[in-house]
């Protein structure tokens, strides 16, 4: 028995001392001597934007006559904010680290976490003047700029254009269109959109989509201002809207039921005609082994009658922005890494290869582009604004809190109490926040 | 040899790794939870008192707690009407004489032992509406009209996480019930059987009120056990659809770690403390008041 | 006596159907894996039931390797092996001084320790997350480990204190009396003989640690530091689509619960009983 011990004893310790050595040793090239600074960013490991970064980071790290060493280190999934804030209040943040727009951002500038860019850019108007103009909007605080978008998301309506022509259908262009369009494919065995809302954030989308139309950018607007209301008639109507979808079985059976990876699923899998979705999945829909990468074609969400918007709004946001942290002690280094995302070789892949839109004044070759990524083009060419997410926007509290509102309407809740209840919860978030 | 055992140094040497631990691990933090629930925290803002307001805006404004103890509730009941039942059955058939006993016992508690993420997993699967077993068997015994998604739908979410979570662990009970039922003295048996009891009186009369502390026990463990309930949750519904299978421990979790709502997240916590408390004492009074002399 | 005996050979017929029926219940789900976890998914798809034409072992080595399985597996195995020698040690010690040492807060201790038998984990996480937080060791195995051995002292000692009471002192009596001291005598005497009801802790723990979600969950966000359930629990997002894929994987999960479980049942019964029963 006490070999037994003994050798169960040994061999715990040789595999504790095993992992140990594994799990570091993803230190082993770095050089000496040199400083480390720490990047976090968000993804899984096969995103495009992922695997673009790590090369990025890998070529500079590769530079002679680097300054500094680079670690990258990507967390997927919901797991980010959490592992990030933790870091924050453990007083041993990360250097450099990705973050959502709007209020997600100005989250961390109100703690006072994140590093103005601004004398950054007055050192180097060359590198400012490459974005196009409004790229900074929604990445500013108080008039200061805290981060650099690497892409421009917006969200169209990617449909599967040969389901279309085989049913004799054309784009919508008013709901009516739509309703009509929802009908048809229903008729035939499709799913109209593939959207369910298990993922709150997806059924929001449409929602934000549908509100726009109605009331224009006003009502959203006053709410991140600080003012406005959740009940104001074109929540109220949105939500009607929402429920009329449903009852038209517009979504998935069980769509409730249905995540963000089902929708996806759905869609590729041609099951379903329709995806309201970022472009963030463009490239996915367009990448050489996807099943529809030739059927796949965009369109805007039509306008309402009655509504005060035309379609000319998009939803969107700045895509996967970094920000520089205000404890980061190797600030040019980190200004010099950051300036290679604006170059033309990076942009173009971006713009080319991933199908993003980009945010700087790089000329694409058009052959290169998806189809569908220059049919976007097309239509953005009338674009009067981007209108942000509500939980970017607002914030993570505040906005999460406006999706799983929706999904109590989506669940077929009573629209103006679940509206009511949001309110108020905005109302007491902020009272406590002052 | 006396002075040797009242050693302080030895006393303190053995007892030390284990005080400071619990100590530093365990009675401190539900020292802090007291204190955090009463302030709200995101991690990187300052901390803010708010004295009551979390529990009242769980009381007040809240639309999911409610949902999520009455779910807890729901899997306590099921559960202890499953497993115990369901579990002492089996434990009374095992004792009764019948071979391949310990294979029985074996295979029973089999799921108990395996993660329950790939439990939640395979069980997904199970109820998936194309291709799962459940929705199978019903279309191939002529009752396809009953297959439906089960995970997918209010209601029949909850019986399906309830099935899965006895499938886990009525073996458990079993184990429990027949080291329990194996312990009664066998004299006491053969003067029951002497006495011309047959099955179900023995059981009734012998066997139940004598495994009494025994079935405490696994009350006590099964109450708690749905109290805290997390992972088949978290991993076969995440508490939806629309909230319909939410249970506190994934509402804690939604509120605290992605909601960044820290302070409500621990005030939420406090409920579930004072839930498994309440409950280990409520159901040892009950039994205290049931108890054999013998 | 007469209506028992008639009832015998039927109601052990019956008997036998009902055990019967339990165990298919509880074994077929775990079969079913099997074939389809040897299938691409497409076939699975196709038909659940079939055995696949041509076995794809690849799933299982796909799983281990670009699914990360091999990685959460090691992982898996610092953070049990750690906690658990730490549990048994601490436990052990620790049931050794309230049985054995002679002091007027023994019992009183004891006490103490099942009233943290009652308290989950659950109930003090954001505490917990808090206070790691602002140690820095939120992300790192440490974290868990410490967790991990804490809640489990409880019962632990609850179970190892019982074990002590179960039998006199009388060989320690006779190692002190001859000279030892009390740490050698605790070594070379207490130990071997604590050894069965140590293994049982030991298993029955073993259980517990590895199949944790919740903490691990909450402390661990790193791909490369996770443990097998939440690695697993992100399979399923990852690949909705490749379920053949997802089921090799959990296979490779199941297999050291079940083979630890085999092999020592018996000690994961006596755990979990000796913990119940003598109260």
């Amino acid at each position: 028995m006490r070999r037994v011990l003994v050798v169960c004893l040994s061999a715990a310790l040789l595999v504790a001392l095993a992992s140990t050595l594994y799990a570091g040793g993803t230190q082993e090239n770095r050089p000496a001597g040199k400083p480390r600074i720490v990047i976090y960013d968000y993804g899984h490991e096969n995103e495009p934007v992922v695997v673009l970064y790590s090369k990025l980071v890998d070529q500079y790290n590769a530079k002679p006559d680097a300054k500094v060493f680079l670690d990258y280190q990507f967390i997927p999934g919901d797991a980010y904010y959490p592992k990030l804030n933790a870091a924050i209040a453990a007083n041993n943040p990360p250097d450099v680290f990705s973050s959502h727009a709007g209020g997600v951002l100005a989250n961390y500038v109100s703690a006072g976490k994140v590093l103005a860019l601004d004398d950054a850019f007055a050192k180097d108007p060359a590198w400012k003047n490459r974005f196009v103009a409004g790229a900074f909007d929604a990445l500013s605080v108080g008039g200061k700029i805290y981060a650099i978008p690497t892409s421009q998301a917006v969200v169209p309506i990617f449909y599967n254009k040969d389901i279309f022509a085989r049913l004799g259908l054309s784009v919508p262009q008013s709901y009516d269109d739509l309703k009509n369009v929802v009908s048809v494919l229903r008729k035939n065995g499709i799913v109209p959109f593939a959207n369910g809302d298990k993922d709150v954030w997806v059924g929001a989308m449409m929602a934000e989509v549908i509100a726009n139309r109605i009331g224009g950018g006003h009502p959203y607007d006053a709410i991140a201002a600080g003012g406005g209301s959740w009940t104001d008639p074109s929540f109220v109507r949105a939500g009607q809207i929402i429920q009329e979808l449903v009852g038209l079985k517009a979504f998935p059976d069980d769509f409730l039921g249905v995540g963000y990876d089902a929708m996806i699923a759905l869609f590729m899998g041609e099951k379903a005609a329709m995806c309201v979705n970022g472009t963030w999945d463009l490239g996915r829909f367009t990448a050489a082994d996807s099943p529809i990468k030739d059927k796949v074609n965009v369109m805007n969400f039509p306008a309402i009658s009655g509504g005060i918007s035309k379609g000319t709004d998009w939803l969107g946001n700045p895509d996967h922005n970094i920000t520089i942290s205000s404890s980061n002690k190797n600030v040019d280094a980190c200004i010099d890494f950051l300036k290679v995302w604006a170059s033309e070789v990076v942009q173009k892949n971006i713009g080319e290869e991933q199908g993003k839109i980009i945010v700087t004044k790089t000329v694409l070759d058009q052959s290169k582009v998806p189809a569908a990524a220059s049919q976007l083009n097309n239509l953005l060419t009338n674009a009067t604004g981007i209108f942000l997410f509500y939980d970017v926007g607002l914030g993570a509290t505040i906005g999460q809190e406006f999706n799983n509102a929706f999904q109590a309407i989506y669940a077929g809740n009573d629209v103006t109490t679940s509206l009511q209840k949001l309110q108020k919860f905005t109302l007491d978030s902020r009272a406590g926040n002052k | 040899m006396e002075s040797m055992l009242r050693n302080w140094r030895t006393i303190l040497a053995f007892m030390a790794p284990a005080m400071v631990l619990f100590l530093a691990f365990v009675l401190y933090p539900i020292g802090m939870s007291l204190y955090y629930g009463m302030f709200s925290w995101d991690l990187i803002h300052k901390m803010r008192f708010v004295g009551m307001g979390n529990f009242i805006r769980m009381i007040r404004d809240d639309d999911v707690f409610p949902v999520a103890v009455r779910n807890i509730f729901f899997f306590m009941g099921t559960s202890l009407v499953l497993q115990l039942i369901l579990g002492y059955c089996l434990a009374v058939l095992l004792t009764g004489g019948v071979l391949f006993k310990n294979a029985f016992k074996n295979i029973y508690f089999l799921p108990a032992v395996i993660p329950s993420v790939a439990i939640g997993l395979l069980w997904s699967f199970i109820y998936s509406p194309d291709v799962g077993i459940v929705n199978g068997l019903l279309r191939a015994v002529g009752l396809g009209q009953f297959a439906r998604p089960w995970l997918l739908r209010t209601g029949s979410s909850l019986w399906a996480i309830t099935l899965t979570l006895s499938w886990q662990y009525t073996g458990y009970a079993v184990v429990i019930f027949v080291a329990a039922i194996q312990n009664i003295p066998p004299e006491i048996r053969e003067a029951a059987r002497i006495d011309g009891a047959g099955s179900f009186r023995m059981v009734r009369f012998i066997t139940i009120p004598l495994t009494m502390d025994v079935i405490r026990v696994e009350t006590v463990l099964v109450a708690i056990g749905s109290l805290k309930l997390f992972d088949l949750v978290f991993i076969m519904t995440q508490g939806g659809p629309v909230h319909s299978t939410e249970v506190l421990a994934t509402y804690i979790y939604q509120r605290a770690f992605r909601q960044f709502e820290y302070g409500y997240g621990d005030a939420l916590s406090l409920v579930l403390l004072g839930l498994c408390l309440c409950m280990t004492i409520l159901i040892n009074r009950v039994f205290r008041s049931v108890r054999v002399e013998y | 006596m007469r209506s028992a005996a008639r009832l015998v050979p039927f109601g052990k017929a019956a008997a036998y159907l009902l055990l019967g029926a339990a165990a298919v219940l509880i074994l077929y789900p775990l079969f079913w894996l099997i074939p389809n976890s040897l299938k691409t998914t497409a076939e699975l798809f196709n038909n659940p039931w079939s055995f696949s034409a041509h076995t794809r072992w690849g799933n299982f080595i796909s799983a281990w390797s670009t699914g990360r399985v091999g990685r959460y597996f090691v992982n898996s195995l610092l953070v049990c092996s750690v906690s658990l020698l730490l549990i048994m040690t601490v436990s052990v010690m620790a049931a050794f001084a309230i049985k054995r040492l002679k002091w007027r807060g023994s019992q009183l201790v004891l006490t103490v320790f099942l009233l943290g038998a009652m308290i989950p984990v659950h109930a003090v996480l954001i505490p917990l997350f808090i206070q790691f937080t602002r140690l820095g060791l939120v992300g790192s195995y440490t974290s868990l480990i410490l967790i991990y051995v804490s809640y489990a002292l409880p019962v632990a000692i609850f179970i190892l204190a019982g074990f002590f009471g179960s039998f006199p002192a009388e060989l320690e009596q006779a190692a002190v009396l001859d000279g030892c001291s009390i740490s050698r005598m605790f070594l070379s005497v207490t130990l071997p003989l604590t050894l069965p009801a140590l293994m049982a802790v030991c298993m029955f723990n073993f259980v517990t640690v590895w199949n944790e979600l919740l903490v691990a969950i909450v402390f661990i966000s790193d791909a490369k530091r996770m443990t097998i359930p939440v690695g697993l629990s992100n399979f399923k997002s990852e690949y909705a689509t490749d379920f053949s894929e997802m089921f090799a994987a959990v296979i490779i999960t199941l297999l050291p619960s079940v083979v630890v479980y085999s092999v020592f049942n018996n000690r994961i019964f006596e755990g979990i009983t000796s913990g119940a029963i003598k109260e």
